[in-house]
């Protein structure tokens, strides 16, 4: 056992085996972890978007390039505080319908070209066992999600039922990787605390 | 205007970017990257509503001296402070990135990490054999979670072999419908947004 001397390696430490003392309950030490994570997160993002977007904003498009509608932006954007005024909270809707309205003009005008990629992808030559389950997985799960084709129809019910199964299969393998992936991260951090930390080597 | 307003804004933003994507003037016009500008900067500004939100909680947490309170003025502490600290350095400081990268990562990770052990026990809890669908679900999701370990392949030499062949035919099919349906379903509640027939980001009853 060789401990680190290295002080981020002991803030780390630190930090992770407070966030796990909840396994065992709730207690001071990881309401402290919880609050300090809560902190830092907001503040970072709050930070790294002001020097990244704002000031950015400002300097070069309004300062540099005179694009002084972006101040129009500025306001709009500042109207969502609004919200803390009752009198006025009205004004608050402003910058969301803009928001929405923005996503909506998105997904009507750019979406359709990444799904309906997936939609001619699916056309595939049945020359395959593969294939040929991949084209009947697709319809399949597809019919599952019509709800104005009553499912009482045998053939409709039918398919639908085999689309159920797909989407379980599904639904099971996207599970699987995601714990996986939290076992992934967890591992890593008890490398950390093992090997980095009390230097435990294998 | 209460509601008009706003919903005149609504449908404009949403015209305006659909017209840019498919007229050859809206493209020329550059009408679309003025107003990515506006989403984007107005969007990094409500961000601070994040912050807002959060110290007005915590300062009623601390003046009524709720149970716990302590831990309010902790988090205020910690806040104001890299943020200060922030706003100095900039991101990319010395200080403020150490603390990122040795705090902040840190509990990010672990916290994270911490889901696995409550996802594990959730899962039995939920799919235990109840039903034949989640019988199937908890049998491929603890097949592909061996497939993906070293441990699959130790026990049958063709186990990430079938994994493989898993997510690439009934998952992927499986996947795609869902995709498929999901992206059908967007489209249709933003026509809504768009014709005002959706009003639920107004406030108030929803839709009309």
């Amino acid at each position: 056992m060789n401990l680190s001397t290295n002080p981020g390696i002991w803030a780390q430490a630190i930090c992770i085996l407070a966030v796990y003392t909840y396994l065992y309950k709730d207690n001071p030490i990881w309401r402290f972890a919880e609050t300090t994570y809560l902190g830092l997160a907001t503040a970072y993002w709050f930070v790294f978007y002001f020097h990244n977007y704002i000031v950015v904003f400002v300097k070069d498009n309004v300062m540099q390039n005179g694009e002084w509608h972006y101040i129009l932006a500025i306001i709009l954007g500042l109207m969502i505080f609004f919200r803390y005024v009752p009198s006025l909270a009205w004004l608050a809707r402003y910058p969301m319908s803009f928001w929405v309205g923005f996503g909506t003009g998105y997904v009507l005008g750019f979406a359709p070209a990444v799904w309906l990629t997936q939609v001619r992808t699916s056309f595939i030559a049945l020359n395959s066992v593969e294939n040929v389950l991949i084209v009947i997985g697709i319809l399949a799960t597809l019919t599952y999600f019509f709800f104005t084709i009553a499912k009482e129809n045998p053939v409709v019910g039918g398919i639908a039922e085999v689309g159920k199964w797909y989407i379980m299969i599904a639904l099971g393998s996207a599970f699987g990787n995601t714990v996986l992936y939290r076992w992934n991260l967890f591992l890593s951090r008890a490398n950390t605390i093992i090997v980095d930390w009390l230097g435990v080597t294998p | 205007m209460r509601k008009e307003g706003p919903m005149i804004v609504t449908v404009l933003s949403s015209l305006i970017v659909v017209f840019s994507a498919h007229f050859h003037l809206g493209k020329q016009l550059g009408i679309k990257d003025a107003l990515d500008g506006w989403f984007l900067i107005s969007i990094c500004i409500a961000l601070a509503l994040g912050f807002v939100n959060l110290t007005a909680i915590h300062w009623k947490a601390i003046q009524r001296k709720r149970e716990g309170w302590i831990f309010s003025v902790w988090l205020m502490i910690v806040m104001y402070g890299y943020a200060v600290l922030g706003l100095i350095q900039s991101h990319t400081g010395t200080q403020f990135n150490w603390i990122y990268q040795n705090i902040q990562a840190a509990l990010s990770s672990a916290v994270f990490s911490l889901v696995a052990f409550f996802i594990s026990s959730a899962a039995y809890r939920a799919f235990r054999i109840r039903t034949k669908e989640a019988t199937v679900l908890m049998i491929f999701a603890v097949f592909v979670m061996l497939g993906r370990a070293p441990i699959g392949d130790a026990i049958w030499g063709q186990w990430s072999y079938w994994v493989n062949k898993i997510m690439a035919v009934p998952n992927m099919a499986g996947m795609r419908g869902i995709l498929l349906g999901a992206s059908i379903g967007a489209f249709a509640t933003a026509l809504r947004i768009m014709l005002g027939l959706e009003r639920a980001h107004l406030g108030g009853t929803g839709t009309q």
